[in-house]
């Protein structure tokens, strides 16, 4: 098949000829250009087809069903080859390369990527008379240098890593009767989004891939994947995660900047918890790459980023419609639907999933129903636009915390709760658009973000504890510290930038502006409970506040030498606050009132209204900078530095307040390595890592939520090590980290010292078995979770945990049966720990004095699953 | 697996503890009650504030719980500040024994120092479930008392020979009184450093001002005699005022009031001599005496 400017090459000592088209495309993407030619082997694998006579059978050559288009290698970009690499691949009868050998090279960069890509192409056999045989093809790749050097979309930003589009079309090859099939020409256009650059050696891209069969039944299992980080969950199904990240408890993701495809999910002003983050609403099939950056070292990353920043990126690589149903231990049960057409790019899909589960033990059921749908469309001949809308709704129940003492006693069980009363609702509705267009000039990016979003939470960490008697007040019974948290937020935002690329001292250089704008209007409101109704007896806080946030920031990409890059800038960062509190004398009370009167119309001085309205402004300037030196071809050492700022909670507040946010301060220094031993890639990674907090957030159980501490340190170090290839994938990493009050230098408790965690799987045709000519394919996989021992409050340490899970899955044509084993030795133990004073009614007397309190980690549990997929494997 | 995790714990535990700790320590330690110190075979007398003379023959109380607090209470709220250490039994104390006595579940809580404790008695009050089995004489009769005290009160050669139990019933409790606030000491005095090498707590009970606002007179039905009779015994019938002493009462002409002689004056819930008896024991100062034992 021909094409205008089609140019016929003969490449090394093959036969085969074919077209390369060609075509100037836009100076950052990246050009492929396919020959296949079917050289059919014997079934001895000949290396060469024999001229075909009249009375040969009839050949079918193979026909491409999955490919794999090589990124620019970043070690390339330096000196920034261009031109074809040809790679003659084997391909067995079964459709998957078995070999594969540089026909024609241009520089060992290169050369490895397109051989180390060619490996994972996969084809319909090329068949003799009807029956698969092995061949040859060869692949060319056409490579060319992108003239933006790898652009930083860091979390929050509309852009992800480059990844190739899906094909415009593939000529099908037609066989002849007696000659083998003219080959095609396959010629791709890679429009592709602008790569993300490294900001040292704490910034992670996390491709899932074959990952997914161990780490995919959470949003939270697929950030584990991520070097030091911890997941827990005191309160249940449908709250925030609690996440551990290099020596920070963040909570709910307070200390963690979380985005899904740019749009930010940290919530201001939470009831729970400033910058409370609940990632549940994600389906984990739709999740592509997950790029945590950990520290706060690009100009990218906004608020919350105090530990780092998560950004989920979406899109389906899979092409398929998938339809899966799931049940299991606890009655659970999940149900998702998911469509990404196969001619339309990985930006394109809609998902949508119901999951219901009685939960384990007591009082743990929760029901939640989540859709998300993107289109991703093209601008002009080079731009990209997308728009995101996803919706989310759960009702859960919690357990909550049990006192040691109680469950050592037998009044509650391991799996227990004091309250069975604890529990909550949440809505979210999102809405993105954003578009990427790039020039010759450089990239312009622009985003505008809506979300709409509702919780409510009902914990009681405390039983009876609090609603203490007042004197002068008519008598009234302990009514219980059952806290309802209510919270609503409507957000809205943008985000844009605009990189400029040129030329110094020989090599590229850049610079990018941008901006982020954010307008939250929220209204906090946390009640207290009388036990056992939802009949609110005080108010603890009534807000209604208005908050916003702008942003500038310019980073710049330098290259003074050719082994070093200087990356970094700075940021400035405004919040406005305008909070007014609806019950300012909460807590006020005049002798011999008949109760408490909340939101009382006086106070200590006299009579006055019970509104009080605080405003305040701040500007911070944040520097960021990091430093990458290629010291040789796989090896760069990398060092990093970075303020942050972290908004504070709208109840903390005060008038004319100068500086009402937490301030940041990290750096580290570290080793990236990565090299590809084909068919095998290997990376790895070390850091050293130190961050100081001047205001720290720790969870108060009194009120249920983050108040306000003094400053923190934390520093440690990690190492992270990823091997992957054709028949497994392996990713490990260790984290050791040590955080202390600056005050009196005691440790801030609750953090790990160290976590570890081993993900593997491997994969591949069972044998040579077929059904229906339908091959059968396997993945299991395992995964080790270790987290060291905890400080606790009063000097006590929570012992080590040890985490198995297992999972396996048999695929055959359009059929998937899986099954997940999690806590595969039913090990028994506390998932958090705390340490309170907490009265339950668990002795005759109330118990004021502080003791244990935890929530348990999962039993052992299975999960079935049945899912047909209608893809191109199904089709084979 | 367990070699493995093992091996991990160890590596993990080594770096944990390079590191220092979170401060404080959960500390628990025995309880032990009694009265002061005392030769026992001495009566047990002391003089009130009122003037009276004391000898009690017995004497018990029910305590509990205990909270000691690192700040004195507030006087707006029944229950405040931050308890460090608790003893959440109800115990009964001999006051009269100085033996020290082993008290059930002991105290427990983190390290610190206190200065104030928060003790709870024993009440009838419907709205509290007390469920400590009280022995005789606390409990008898269908009756139930936070104090049983038996004894003489002497004063001005009246002599008023008094039994019965000290009580905290719903009649005691109202808007000015509730009964949080009734059935509690607020904030009894204390000065204690909690270490993880603390001794036992030791408490000490003295009685000696318990009827500091006390009148025994309150438990005599009948009030003093005008005596002009030369003394005759005539019941206690006005005589005229003769100045003698009137031989059916154990009050003089000039007594504060007449008790009958032979008579052990009781009381109920209402007296106030109950009141005034409740109030001396919630004392914060002299009263309870809190150490720590090596």
């Amino acid at each position: 098949m021909h094409q205008p400017g089609c140019r016929r090459h003969r490449l090394g000592g093959g036969r085969l000829v074919g077209c390369v088209i060609s075509r100037k495309e836009l100076s950052f993407v990246f050009r492929i250009a396919l020959i296949t030619g079917a050289f059919v082997l014997g079934d001895e694998g000949a290396a060469r087809a024999e001229p075909a006579a009249e009375s040969a059978p009839p050949v079918k050559p193979p026909e491409v069903i999955e490919e794999n288009r090589p990124p620019y290698p970043s070690e390339a970009l330096i000196d920034r080859p261009s031109g074809d690499v040809a790679v003659t691949a084997t391909v067995g009868p079964a459709g998957d390369v078995n070999g594969v050998e540089l026909t024609h090279g241009i520089v060992p960069a290169l050369d490895r990527a397109a051989l180390n890509a060619a490996t994972r192409w996969r084809f319909r056999p090329a068949e003799r008379d009807g029956v698969p045989v092995a061949s040859r093809v060869q692949l060319l790749f056409h490579f060319e240098p992108p003239p933006t050097i790898a652009a930083q979309p860091s979390a929050g930003t509309p852009s992800t890593p480059a990844v190739p589009s899906a094909p415009r079309q593939i000529a099908p090859v037609e066989p002849s009767a007696s000659q083998p099939a003219e080959p095609s020409a396959i010629d791709v256009t890679v429009r592709g989004r602008r790569e993300a650059a490294s900001h040292g050696a704490s910034d992670f891209e996390i491709t899932v891939g074959h990952l997914a069969v161990i780490a995919n039944q959470k949003p939270s299992d697929i950030l584990q994947l991520a070097p030091g980080i911890f997941i827990a969950n005191e309160g249940g199904a449908g709250h925030a995660d609690q996440v551990f990240l290099r020596g920070f408890d963040a909570e709910q993701g307070q200390a963690i900047e979380f985005t899904v495809n740019g749009v930010p999910i940290n919530e201001v002003d939470n009831t729970d918890g400033h910058g409370y983050a609940d990632t549940h609403f994600i389906i984990p099939e739709v999740v592509k790459n997950l790029r945590v950056i950990e520290g706060p070292f690009s100009p990218h990353q906004g608020d919350f980023a105090e530990a780092g920043s998560a950004d989920y990126q979406l899109g389906v690589v899979d092409r398929r419609l998938e339809i899966s149903a799931s049940y299991g231990s606890f009655k659970t049960r999940r149900t998702l639907a998911l469509w990404a057409p196969e001619n339309e790019r990985e930006g394109t899909f809609a998902a949508a999933q119901l999951f219901q589960s009685d939960g384990f033990g007591t009082n743990r059921a929760s029901t939640n129903a989540s859709a998300m749908a993107e289109y991703e469309g093209e601008i002009g001949t080079h731009g990209l636009w997308r728009i995101l809308g996803t919706a989310y709704g759960t009702h859960f129940q919690t357990a909550g915390v049990v006192r040691a003492d109680d469950v050592a006693s037998g009044r509650v069980s391991f799996y227990g709760s004091e309250d069975p009363n604890q529990g909550g609702d949440a809505q979210r509705y999102t809405l993105s658009l954003d578009l990427q267009n790039p020039s010759d000039m450089g990239v312009l990016a622009q985003q505008v973000f809506l979300t709409w979003r509702t919780l409510r939470i009902d914990e009681d960490f405390t039983g009876f504890l609090l609603d203490n008697q007042t004197f002068g007040q008519t008598y009234h019974p302990q009514r219980g510290d059952m806290i309802e948290q209510d919270y609503t937020a409507f957000t809205a935002g943008g985000r844009g930038s605009d990189k400029l690329v040129g030329r110094l001292l020989g090599r590229p250089q850049s610079i990018e502006v941008g901006y982020y704008a954010r307008y939250d209007h929220t209204t906090p409101e946390i009640q207290r409970l009388r036990y056992g109704t939802q009949i609110p007896y005080a108010i603890d806080e009534n807000l209604t506040t208005d908050i916003v946030n702008l942003a500038l920031y310019a980073e710049v990409d330098l290259r003074p030498t050719r082994w070093l890059t200087l990356r970094g800038g700075v940021r400035q960062e405004y919040f406005d606050y305008n909070v007014l509190n609806q019950c300012a004398t909460a807590g006020e009370f005049v002798q011999n009132a008949p109760l408490n009167q909340t939101c009382a119309p006086f106070d200590n001085s006299g009579p006055r209204l019970p509104t009080q309205r605080s405003t305040a402004t701040a500007l911070a300037t944040e520097p960021k900078i990091t430093a990458l030196a290629q010291l040789s071809q796989p090896l760069t050492l990398t060092a990093s530095y970075g303020i942050g700022v972290q908004s504070l909670d709208a109840i903390y507040i005060t008038q004319n307040e100068r500086a009402p946010f937490a301030t940041i301060t990290a750096a580290e220094a570290g080793m990236i390595f990565h090299e590809a031993y084909i068919p095998v890639d290997l990376s790895a990674r070390a850091v050293g890592f130190y961050t100081h907090v001047d205001r720290d957030l720790i969870f108060n159980p009194l009120l249920g939520r983050l108040t306000q501490s003094t400053g923190t340190t934390r520093d440690g170090a990690l190492i992270s090590v990823r091997a992957t290839g054709q028949w497994f994938d392996e990713l490990a990493s260790a984290t050791y980290a040590h955080a202390t009050y600056d005050q009196d230098g005691t440790l801030v408790p609750y953090v790990p010292s160290v976590i570890a965690r081993s993900d593997s799987t491997v994969f591949g045709p069972l044998g040579r078995w077929r059904l229906r000519g339908h091959r059968f394919t396997g993945t299991a996989g395992f995964a080790v979770n270790f987290v060291g021992p905890r400080a606790l409050p009063f000097s006590q340490t929570a012992a080590s945990t040890l985490d198995l899970d297992a999972s396996v899955s048999i695929r055959w044509s359009f059929l998937r049966i899986g099954l997940l084993a999690q806590n595969l030795t039913n090990a028994r133990y506390p998932l958090s720990e705390f340490f309170y004073a907490s009265n339950f009614n668990s002795r005759s007397e109330p118990t004021l004095a502080p003791t244990e309190h935890f929530t348990a980690a999962p039993p052992f549990s299975l999960l079935a699953t049945v899912s047909i997929l209608l893809d191109a494997e199904s089709q084979r | 697996m367990k070699l493995w995790h093992g091996a991990l714990e160890v590596v993990a535990l080594l770096v944990l503890g390079c590191g220092g700790t979170t401060g404080g320590h959960l500390i628990s330690m025995p309880l032990h009650a009694g009265g002061i110190a005392r030769d026992v075979s001495q009566p047990f007398a002391f003089t009130t504030s009122q003037g009276w003379t004391v000898e009690l023959d017995q004497a018990e109380v029910v305590l509990g719980p205990l909270y000691f607090n690192i700040d004195p209470p507030e006087p707006s709220v029944f229950r405040s500040g931050v308890v460090i250490v608790q003893a959440t039994e109800q115990f009964v104390v001999d006051v009269l024994n100085p033996a020290l006595q082993d008290v059930l579940g002991g105290a427990d809580g983190e390290t610190g120092h206190a200065v104030s404790v928060e003790i709870g008695f024993y009440t009838t009050a419907e709205s509290y479930n007390d469920t400590i089995t009280l022995p005789a004489p606390l409990a008898a009769d269908g009756q139930q008392g936070t104090a049983y005290v038996a004894g003489e009160a002497t004063k001005s050669g009246t002599v008023v020979d008094f039994a019965g139990r000290v009580q905290i019933t719903n009649a005691l409790v109202s808007g000015l009184n509730p009964i949080d606030d009734v059935s509690r000491v607020a904030g009894a005095v204390c000065d204690l450093t909690f270490t993880t090498t603390s001794g036992p707590l030791q408490l000490r009970v003295d009685p000696s001002h318990w009827f500091d606002q006390a009148d025994f007179c309150s438990l005599v039905a009948t009030s003093v005699d005008d005596v002009s009779d030369g003394g005759a015994s005539d019941g206690g019938a006005s005589d005229g005022g003769d100045g003698s002493v009137d031989t059916d009462t154990n009050a003089p002409a000039s007594g504060p009031c007449a008790p009958t002689r032979g008579t052990v004056y009781a009381w109920t819930d209402t007296n106030p001599f109950n009141t005034e008896a409740l109030a001396g024991l919630g004392g914060s100062v002299g009263v309870y005496d809190f150490t720590l034992g090596q």
